[in-house]
């Protein structure tokens, strides 16, 4: 049986619903990313797990306990803002001791776990110093140490990271991951960054008004979408429109071939950008375009391409290791190419 | 911006201030250095015999010590009664706020005379309070021209400003500090007292120290509602300018209170500074 455990979860607000009869459950020890745009209903869940949200219908169970009408004060659950929320009249010790504080730990203990759950973010050398005196990333460090402090059963990350830069958010990224391991914790992370989401978890839900569109692997969600929103909002993709016909589906003169299709009818196509291949003059696959070369962009570890076709953009992601870019110019006419198994198609 | 288009733009302000502000003051200063014969003429002079008769009067200090008292208990008991009011205004998201915030400060688009006379009819002794007590056999209660009257009236009379003053500092106040306390295992008492009172308390010394001000200089009221039993500075200041004709005790008495004012004013500056 998961650890925590969602059921039917609901919250609305006025005439909106944020969450509908949302479901869920979470191993123990387990990071689950909740992925989507804003207004997509994840901090509502999130801030209903924490208790800082009542839901109108629904339970919230940890390790069997139902939770749902705990106040928040009671939950133990350990929450890591977007904003850090930090106290700003505390110091950085402090603001870790908060939690311990309100447990009772008495002073030399207290100090003493404060101190090595900001030891495990790397900051005990700014015990003393004001949250103010501290770099956004610290801040953020900071405020997982005090979430982690008073050993939680759950830890809850809302939008831990968006308010950092990217390089740093990447090796928080990678911190917090391994911490939340360490403890053991099981975690719940929202955020609206696919690659984040992904890097992170063991299973993506990706959200879409109020409802799980998709709950997977972060394989699952990216090569096997399961509705055309995940497929669009996951990652980049060439988007085609077609109507199924004997061997595949027509899509204005091209027949496109796909490993399995819907039984008639309109059809959404999407293939991702690192599926698809540059064809040199004597190169085949199952699906083929021609067109021309509009923007070549290189990203350091990939070379994005656009070309435009006659069904549309498609964008062609090839490693830089590669050669086949090389002297490439927009205008340039070249030849695109995928596999069958590579079009996801959709009933439109 | 540069420095100097700043500067102009200041320029009308500042001439307004020395206009309205630096000149009178000056005359002022100027017109406690004089003084009064006994029989009450003005005696051009550039002296400090003025000052010297007033703080040889002891009627002086026990003014001042009934000033202070009564400004800092009506600045205080505004607080009290305003926190809770501009904490629930500030945190409101309700299509009321609006609404409740005009309401709070409503008072201030009265005129003070106006407001007066509004207390006079609740507190006079066939006003609401005893008309009631009256009604249910209660004994009169002697609230007007006295001096809890005027601690009544200059109670609410700075309230208003106590509550603009609180709204306008609770910036620091973040909704997600309170919430961050809460899942940390505090309940609301603890996160109000380990959170949104240090957090609010600049604030509160800000509007606190404002309502004093106000109270000190606060020259209706007191005239109005404490039926000429009730002597303050700002009262004094008035008698003397307006109807014995002392002009220069007007003046050191205005001056003298400024000086009051000044050292109120750095010792919150040093409060703070040990806060921050």
């Amino acid at each position: 049986m998961p650890y925590l455990q969602l059921e039917h979860l609901t919250r609305s607000f006025g005439n909106s619903v944020a969450v509908r009869d949302l479901s869920l459950g979470i191993e123990r020890g387990g990071l689950v990313a909740l992925l989507g745009p804003s207004g997509c209903g994840k901090t509502t869940t999130l801030r209903m797990v924490a208790g800082l949200e009542q839901p109108d219908g629904g339970r919230i169970l940890v390790g069997g306990r139902d939770v749902t009408r705990l106040p928040p004060y009671r939950r133990r659950m350990g929450v890591v803002f977007q904003s850090y929320a930090l106290f700003p009249h505390l110091t950085v010790l402090s603001n870790v001791a908060f939690g311990l504080r309100m447990q009772d730990v008495r002073g030399v203990e207290r100090r003493r776990r404060a101190a090595v759950a900001l030891e495990m973010v790397g900051l005990g050398a700014h015990a003393g110093k004001r949250p103010a005196q501290l770099s956004g990333g610290q801040q953020q460090r900071v405020a997982v140490a005090r979430a982690l402090a008073i050993e939680p059963d759950v830890l809850l990350l809302d939008e831990p990271l968006s308010a950092l830069d990217a390089k740093l958010r990447e090796e928080l990224r990678i911190e917090m991951r391994a911490l939340q391991r360490r403890v053991g914790a099981t975690a719940v992370f929202v955020t609206h960054d696919q690659a984040e989401a992904l890097a992170m978890s063991d299973f993506v839900a990706v959200m879409h008004d109020g409802v799980i569109a998709q709950l997977g692997t972060p394989e699952d969600v990216f090569e096997r979408p399961a509705t055309p929103f995940v497929a669009e909002f996951v990652g980049r993709s060439a988007r085609l429109i077609g109507t199924v016909e004997a061997g595949g589906v027509r899509a204005g003169p091209a027949l496109l071939r796909a490993a399995t299709v819907p039984v008639s009818g309109r059809v959404r196509a999407f293939v991702r950008p690192h599926r698809i291949r540059l064809l040199d003059a004597a190169g085949i696959a199952d699906n083929m375009l021609d067109g021309v070369v509009t923007a070549i962009d290189y990203t350091g570890e990939v070379v994005q391409i656009v070309v435009e076709t006659e069904l549309g953009r498609v964008p062609v992601d090839i490693p830089a290791t590669q050669e086949g870019w090389r002297g490439l110019q927009p205008g340039a006419r070249v030849r695109v190419g995928w596999a069958a198994a590579d079009t996801l198609c959709f009933a439109a | 911006m540069k420095r100097s288009a700043g500067f102009l733009l200041c320029l009308p302000a500042m001439a307004l201030l020395a206009l309205g502000f630096l000149w009178p003051f000056t005359v002022l200063i100027r017109m406690s250095l004089n003084r009064t014969d006994d029989g009450g003429t003005l005696v051009p002079d550039l002296s400090l015999a003025t000052y010297g008769k007033l703080a040889a009067d002891s009627f002086t200090w026990s003014m001042t010590a009934d000033s202070v008292r009564l400004s800092a208990i009506a600045a205080s008991l505004a607080l009290l009664l305003g926190y809770p009011m501009a904490l629930v205004l500030f945190r409101s998201r309700s299509r009321f706020r609006g609404v409740l915030a005009v309401a709070a400060v409503a008072p201030l688009l009265v005129s003070g005379t106006a407001r007066v006379i509004g207390w006079l009819a609740i507190l006079g002794d066939g006003g609401l309070i005893n008309g009631a007590f009256a009604a249910v056999g209660l004994p009169r209660l002697a609230l007007i021209n006295n001096w809890t009257g005027v601690q009544i009236g200059l109670t609410e009379s700075v309230m208003p400003y106590a509550v603009l003053a609180l709204l306008a500092g609770f910036g620091r106040l973040d909704r997600r500090l309170e919430e961050a306390a809460a899942t940390l295992g505090a309940r609301p008492l603890v996160t109000f007292w380990t959170v949104t009172l240090p957090l609010t308390l600049p604030a509160a010394i800000g509007a606190w120290l404002l309502a004093f001000l106000l109270g000190v200089s606060a020259f209706i009221t007191p005239k109005l509602m404490g039926g000429g039993r009730v002597f303050v500075l700002a009262t004094e200041i008035y008698d003397a300018a307006m109807q014995t004709l002392d002009w220069p005790a007007a003046a050191a008495l205005s001056v003298y209170v400024l000086a009051l004012l000044v050292v109120v004013l750095l010792a919150q500056a040093a409060l703070s500074r040990r806060l921050a």
